[in-house]
């Protein structure tokens, strides 16, 4: 049992390594293209009426499910890579998991500091929830499919 | 870990309905410790052999023996667990994360293989230097020079300390100095103990490997054996 522990741990733990190493390419115009668009968000979101703010829902969900998408295929070669290198299905989705996870962990903390900050109101609020979730499952489960399908088509070759 | 080939043939799809034969009925014994190289032109088959033994493709016909397993009686999951701890793949266009820099890299089958690597870095270190390839810890794969690149690449194919190293074309697009600074390290790699195995068009490799097998259109053409 120990044993098991300490191998998810490790295994966890190399995950999350791999991916804050990724990070660091580039990082200081990734935090600040990041920053650029979440404040742009935020200013959307607090100065558009709330009837619209529907709509503006619906084209932030199909931008998020085309940016998931080119995510996706731009991972393909890295993806093979893994593959090559003996890397588990576990892994490859883990590490996909993961991935997504520290780029919502870093916007919930940005939020929260302008939530202190500018004192944005409870539609804003709910609004980026529900953007929080549509990343949460919407990205793992897309990162699946995607996934599944690649690896069998690399096993039929 | 030996390694057997038993009547293996591979066929691609092509265009329509029509196959191309890559491999024909291909026999062979890689024992533990052999040091040998597939030679022969563009297309004969020696790249799509070397994916075969590493199962990174499967054969359309025949079986392959990994020490006692038998592949075609093996989960994807065992073979993905052997090919991790076993092998190190030297690939023929190296194949790096560009994201990633030169240390990442060559960490990178230790985050794999599920081995803590911060108990490795002094393997680490020690494999660096040897390769002398040390100042380069910090660099970008797309920063590096094509001798450069073949060395960082065999860094990481040997982090995992494999029984078999795997490589193609190892001295593709290298100039002489650097293709023959490849050699001696593989020969000194072999002198320690490890299984090499290479597919290169390059028979100059046939001075410094044990056997050399010659393929022509996905069949042997001929061996040689040195003493």
């Amino acid at each position: 049992m120990m044993n098991f522990i300490r191998n998810v741990s490790t295994f966890l733990e190399n995950i999350i390594w791999l991916n804050i190493r990724r990070y660091r390419l580039l990082s200081f115009w990734r935090i600040i293209f990041f920053v650029i668009n979440f404040m742009l968000f935020i200013i959307t979101v607090m100065t558009v009426p709330q009837n619209i703010l529907f709509y503006i829902f619906i084209i932030v969900t199909l931008s998020n499910m085309l940016f998931i998408y080119s995510r996706i295929n731009s991972h393909t070669d890295s993806y093979i890579l893994l593959r090559q290198l003996g890397a588990s299905f576990i892994f490859i989705i883990f590490d996909n998991i993961i991935e997504i996870f520290i780029v919502f962990t870093f916007s919930v903390v940005f939020f929260l500091l302008l939530f202190f900050f500018i004192r944005i109101n409870m539609i804003s609020i709910m609004f980026i929830l529900y953007q929080a979730l549509v990343v949460i499952l919407f990205i793992p489960a897309a990162s699946l499919i995607v996934l599944i399908n690649l690896d069998r088509q690399i096993r039929k070759e | 870990m030996d390694i057997k080939l038993m009547h293996i043939s591979k066929k691609f799809k092509s265009v329509g309905s029509k196959f191309i034969k890559s491999l024909d009925m291909i026999n062979i014994d890689i024992n533990y410790g052999n040091y040998l190289s597939f030679v022969g032109p563009s297309g004969s088959g020696k790249s799509t052999l070397l994916n075969i033994i590493t199962s990174n493709i499967k054969p359309t016909s025949g079986e392959i023996f990994w020490g006692k397993y038998r592949l075609s009686a093996t989960s994807q999951k065992d073979i993905a667990y052997i090919r991790r701890t076993k092998f190190g793949i030297i690939f023929q266009d190296n194949q790096f994360m560009n994201d990633l820099s030169v240390e990442d890299n060559v960490l990178l089958p230790l985050v794999i293989n599920g081995s803590p690597v911060g108990k490795k870095y002094k393997y680490y270190n020690s494999l660096m230097e040897s390769l002398i390839i040390d100042g380069l810890k910090k660099r970008f794969p797309f920063e590096l020079s094509g001798g450069e690149k073949k060395k960082v690449s065999i860094a990481r194919s040997l982090i995992n300390n494999p029984e078999i190293l795997v490589a193609d074309e190892p001295t593709a697009n290298l100039d002489e100095a650097s293709a023959l600074e490849v050699f001696n390290i593989f020969s000194n790699l072999n002198k320690l103990g490890l299984t090499i195995v290479i597919a290169t068009h390059d028979e100059r490799f046939g001075r410094y490997c044990k056997e050399t097998y010659f393929l022509v259109e996905g069949k042997i053409d001929s061996f040689k054996a040195n003493s």
